[in-house]
């Protein structure tokens, strides 16, 4: 359980980073946008987001929307960006190293 | 559960964190649950798609590196030597980037904190004193008895560590409060820099962001003034809590006192004891010490204080405390108190004999001189005391001075084993609506044969009179005046100075 939620941490972690870099976000709609790619509780970007913004990688202005409340909206930082690409590199090491691991087994049976 | 109920749930669950960061997360929290009721959801489902409460809470206080809200006892020290570090880093930058100004300036608001810290230990001196002092008198009255000493010098260190504990953290909230601040605000300057540099995004936005940055720079100018103000109030409320925490330290004390006053009257009257007067007082005043102590608290954490219940409750035991005051009167009128009344039930005897010499000489107290001619050339003293009450244990001294042999009929007393027994007694005379006074000195006896007793009275007026030649005026009227202040009985040579005094 424990290994599972760290793990899908940092996966989210890898998403959020790349979804900001592409356009500066407010909460719900990266929560929409995440909610796309993997089934996630709605509830736990925001802590993820929280955590980004404390270490750094985000910075977060506010604006106000057409349909009333100011949403704050994120921003990714140099460093935030730093931190997407060793996360990237990270992923795909890992990935591989699964997808070797995977394809040696097929060939095997 | 609703939108309200979520939220404040989660408030309740994260509440160990800054008012400034749990209200930004519940209008987050807010803001996505309204959003996914505006695409159609119901806020059933629109909280139910958050996920688990207690998940949600523990992640949320992960991202500030909180761990438990279990664990923040246990993290309170290394947060605090966290804080302390982050101090020293910024004292370095300070040091390393500002000019000769900005450091002096720096200095002398570090001495105004440590004269902030020097105020704050006047409370703490007078509570450490009042510890010290009670105790002290508790082991003088109730005799050489160390552990009373023990518990003051505990109570004492105690005071100590809080006031060391109280002026760290003051050191690191004020510290905090002025310099690591400085840098978050740099932050913050940073932030709308970037927010200018995200204009790519579009011509609306760029320009909606311009417009929102200057309105940041106008509200930024106006908080600084108002900041001045601000931390000035919230100084002197800090002020104002710092004092009502003592006064609260005091009531608690006053409480705890009540509260075992009470318990030894519930004690009394299920032993029959009837003095409800006094009953009825030590409970009205419980009562009022608990108010005030719910007020003060309340005051100092900020909660919400019912003034009508309290006001009902006061006026309910200011009446218990009149109908008290007046039963009470009543009731000590109709009590009679009896003074040295000694009650030497169960008699014993420890005796003590010694051949006679020509240079003896007898001090100490005693009660008579019984002259028995059959002891011839021996000395007996007797010490009559009540086993039931008291422990005696004899320890004559003997020692030469100006060619006397002084024997000094010192004793020990130790009534502490049997404090049963003189509670007893003491309600049982309560129960007859009788005081007495105990007095535990031995009855001392001094058994001699007239020749003797003679022989001894000379020596000590002989003594006396060397005694006179020896010191000087000045010496012994000090000497006279101790002997009075114990009620010890006055030789020749202060008779003097008495009539002096009492003219």
């Amino acid at each position: 359980m424990k290994i599972n939620t760290q793990f899908k941490k940092g996966v989210l972690e890898l998403l959020v980073l790349l979804i900001v870099e592409k356009k500066d976000m407010y909460g719900y709609e990266l929560v929409e946008a995440v909610s796309k790619v993997v089934d996630v509780n709605e509830g736990t970007i925001y802590p993820i987001l929280k955590r980004l913004t404390n270490e750094g990688y985000f910075e977060t202005y506010l604006e106000e929307s057409k349909e009333g409340p100011t949403r704050k909206y994120y921003h990714i930082t140099v460093s935030g960006k730093k931190r997407k690409k060793e996360q990237i590199n990270e992923w795909k090491k890992f990935a591989t190293s699964v997808n070797d691991f995977i394809k040696g087994s097929e060939k095997n049976e | 559960m609703n939108k309200e109920e979520f939220l404040n749930k989660l408030r309740k669950k994260i509440d160990i964190l800054e008012e400034s960061e749990i209200e930004d997360i519940i209008k987050e929290y807010s803001g996505f649950i309204e959003e996914k009721m505006s695409q159609g959801a119901t806020e059933e489902e629109a909280i139910k798609s958050m996920g688990n409460i207690n998940e949600l809470s523990s992640e949320l206080l992960s991202a500030y590196k909180i761990k438990n809200p279990q664990e923040k006892k246990n993290d309170f020290l290394n947060n605090l030597i966290e804080e302390f570090l982050s101090i020293i880093e910024s004292i370095i930058e300070i040091f390393s980037h500002k000019d000769f100004r900005e450091i002096i300036k720096f200095i002398i608001e570090i001495a105004c904190i440590f004269i902030i810290i020097a105020l704050c230990r006047i409370p703490f001196e007078i509570l450490a004193h009042m510890y010290k002092d009670i105790f002290f008198n508790l082991s003088n009255s109730i005799g050489s008895n160390s552990i009373f000493l023990i518990i003051g010098g505990l109570g004492k260190f105690f005071v100590e560590i809080c006031y060391a504990l109280f002026a760290i953290i003051l050191f690191v909230k004020i510290f905090e409060s002025r310099y690591l601040q400085n840098k978050e605000s740099n932050n913050k300057y940073v932030e709308k820099n970037t927010s200018n540099e995200t204009k790519e995004n579009g011509k609306l936005k760029k320009e909606k962001n311009l417009k929102s940055t200057n309105e940041k720079n106008n509200y930024n100018c106006e908080q600084k003034h108002l900041g001045i103000i601000d931390s000035l109030t919230s100084l002197c409320i800090l002020g104002i809590k710092i004092i009502t925490f003592f006064i609260l330290i005091g009531t608690v004390f006053y409480i705890i006192g009540l509260t075992s006053a009470f318990a030894i009257s519930l004690y009394l009257l299920f032993n029959g004891v009837l003095y409800f007067g006094i009953y009825i007082i030590i409970l009205a005043l419980l009562i009022l010490g608990i108010i005030v102590f719910i007020i003060l608290f309340n005051f100092i954490f900020n909660r919400h204080t019912n003034f009508l219940i309290v006001l009902i409750i006061s006026i309910v035991s200011f009446i218990l405390l009149g109908v008290g005051i007046a039963l009470s009167t009543i009731e000590i009128a109709n009590t009679t108190i009896y003074y040295d009344d000694i009650t030497l039930n169960n008699e014993e005897i420890k005796t003590l004999e010694y051949e006679m010499k020509d240079n003896f000489i007898i001090k100490g107290y005693y009660d008579e001189f019984i002259v028995d001619d059959s002891l011839e050339n021996k000395i007996k003293i007797e010490y009559n005391y009540d086993p039931k009450y008291l422990e005696l244990s004899i320890n004559p001294t003997e020692y030469q001075e100006n060619n006397f042999e002084i024997i000094h009929l010192s004793f020990n007393i130790n009534h502490l084993k049997y404090t049963k027994n003189i509670f007893n007694e003491i309600i049982n005379n309560l129960k007859k609506k009788t005081i007495k006074t105990f007095n535990y000195n031995p009855n001392i006896k001094i058994y001699v044969s007239s020749n003797v007793k003679k022989q001894l009275l000379k020596n000590k007026k002989e003594y006396e009179r060397q005694l006179e030649l020896y010191y000087d005026k000045d010496e012994l009227e000090d000497i006279c005046e101790i002997l009075l202040d114990k009620n010890l009985d006055l030789p020749d040579y202060c008779k003097p100075f008495i009539k002096d005094e009492l003219n």
